[in-house]
């Protein structure tokens, strides 16, 4: 038992420690590098070539392989930069703030890639490619809280008050995450309710939910490759003087 | 409260309008499904005529437009436009097709026909 | 199995979309480091 406590105890110090994790990800990234682009392109094309057309939309609901997995990603990146934000507060953690500052590009363009693939599908299929309902508009919102927790860092001279100020109003940001989920089941919306449900069955087809569960899956790991490479810059700048870093660069060139 | 809500919801429903009927002086939205055998078109002009309806109650609504492919009886619809509470008639000038969360394979539909 | 003949634009524009953001996420923060390690060796030799 106390062997387990410790090794945990131990991987998290680990976490918290800059060269630690410049190190552990140099190695790990080519390795997810290898994993997750196969299965992205065995997913998006399963998807969009081989699935089967849909009865109602047609070619245009293949889009739904590039949409969903991207929405889902822009709010769980935001969702773990909530939980960095209160790790941060909390425990004044340096690589809970630096998640934060790596991770918000990412979710901010993956944000972007659900807000217009969802724009280009409305288009021929509700007949606008934007509306004002509370699904369309909260994930705006969510774009927002993205571009305004970006701008804060430059505003700050201090990194310590930055990651301050950022990681409260990362955590103010979240309510907005289950008012994205919610909102096609509590208001009258454009946007439809959920098709994947997690208890009951999907109201969508076996060939076609397959290669969807893959692309959502792939998206993840993509997101989580570039969240390695991000944090990885982002410690060497902070690094860059730090004799650790210096022995590295030059050591090994 | 409820002036929240009408700004959350994007449309009244067909038993909003009737328990709640705004003015007809400003421009709002209808949503339900198009109830089926209710659509009438002009021969000579693109005007239309159907009904939505939620299943409880019914609004009619005239059109004059194309309208979304994805438009049809029993499907969901969402209309902008002005509610006449006295003539019970919705005059639109923007239909928008709602789809629902559900995909289908087509080689199915035409084995289930 | 997709119908080709109906394509469409608005697939090809999401999909290159997609690759686009994909290549930014990658080649940014690959290109951020490789200035950091420049600058390193940089003010080393100086």
């Amino acid at each position: 038992m106390n062997n387990i406590f410790s090794t945990v105890k131990s991987f998290y110090h680990k976490l918290g420690s800059f060269p630690w994790f410049y190190k552990f990800s140099s190695k790990f990234i080519p390795i997810v590098f290898i994993l997750g682009f196969p299965i992205f392109f065995l997913g998006i094309i399963w998807g969009i070539y081989f699935s089967p057309t849909d009865v109602t939309q047609g070619e245009i609901y293949r889009i739904i392989y590039l949409h969903v997995p991207a929405a889902s990603v822009a709010q769980t990146v935001y969702f773990a930069m909530a939980i960095a934000g209160f790790v941060y507060v909390v425990w004044k953690m340096k690589m809970a703030g630096l998640f934060i500052y790596a991770m918000a590009p990412i979710g901010a363009s993956f944000t972007i890639l659900a807000l217009i693939s969802g724009a280009i599908w409305g288009q021929p299929t509700w007949g606008t490619w934007w509306i004002w309902d509370a699904r369309l508009t909260s994930t705006l919102v969510l774009l927002l809280f993205y571009l305004v927790i970006i701008g804060l860092y430059s505003s700050f001279d201090n990194k310590k008050s930055a990651d301050q100020a950022v990681s409260i109003l990362t955590m103010v940001g979240a309510i907005n995450l289950p008012i994205i989920k919610k909102s096609v089941d509590w208001w009258n919306t454009l946007h439809q309710p959920a098709t994947i449900k997690v208890f009951s069955e999907s109201s969508i087809a076996n060939e076609m939910l397959y290669p969807l569960l893959i692309c959502i899956f792939s998206f993840y790991i993509l997101v989580f490759l570039f969240g390695l490479m991000a944090m990885r810059a982002e410690i060497a700048k902070r690094e860059l003087n730090k004799s650790w870093f210096k022995n590295l660069v030059l050591g090994n060139d | 409260m409820s002036a929240l809500q009408e700004n959350i919801n994007l449309f009244y429903s067909p038993t909003d309008l009737k328990n709640n009927p705004p003015s007809s002086d400003r421009s709002i939205r209808a949503g339900g499904l198009v109830k089926e055998k209710s659509l009438l078109r002009n021969t000579d002009s693109l005007e239309i005529y159907f009904e939505i309806t939620d299943l409880k109650n019914t609004i009619a609504v005239t059109y004059n437009g194309l309208l979304p492919d994805l438009f049809k009886e029993n499907k969901g619809v969402v209309a902008t436009g002005y509610f006449f509470v006295d003539k019970n008639e919705f005059q639109a000038y923007e239909i928008l097709a709602k789809h629902d969360e559900n995909y289908v394979p087509k080689e199915v539909e035409k084995a289930l026909e | 199995m997709i119908d080709l003949t109906n394509i469409s634009t608005h697939l090809s524009i999401v999909l290159g979309l997609t690759f686009l953001i994909i290549l930014i996420n990658l080649v940014i923060p690959l290109r951020k480091l490789k200035r950091i390690k420049k600058q390193v060796k940089k003010i080393e030799s100086a």
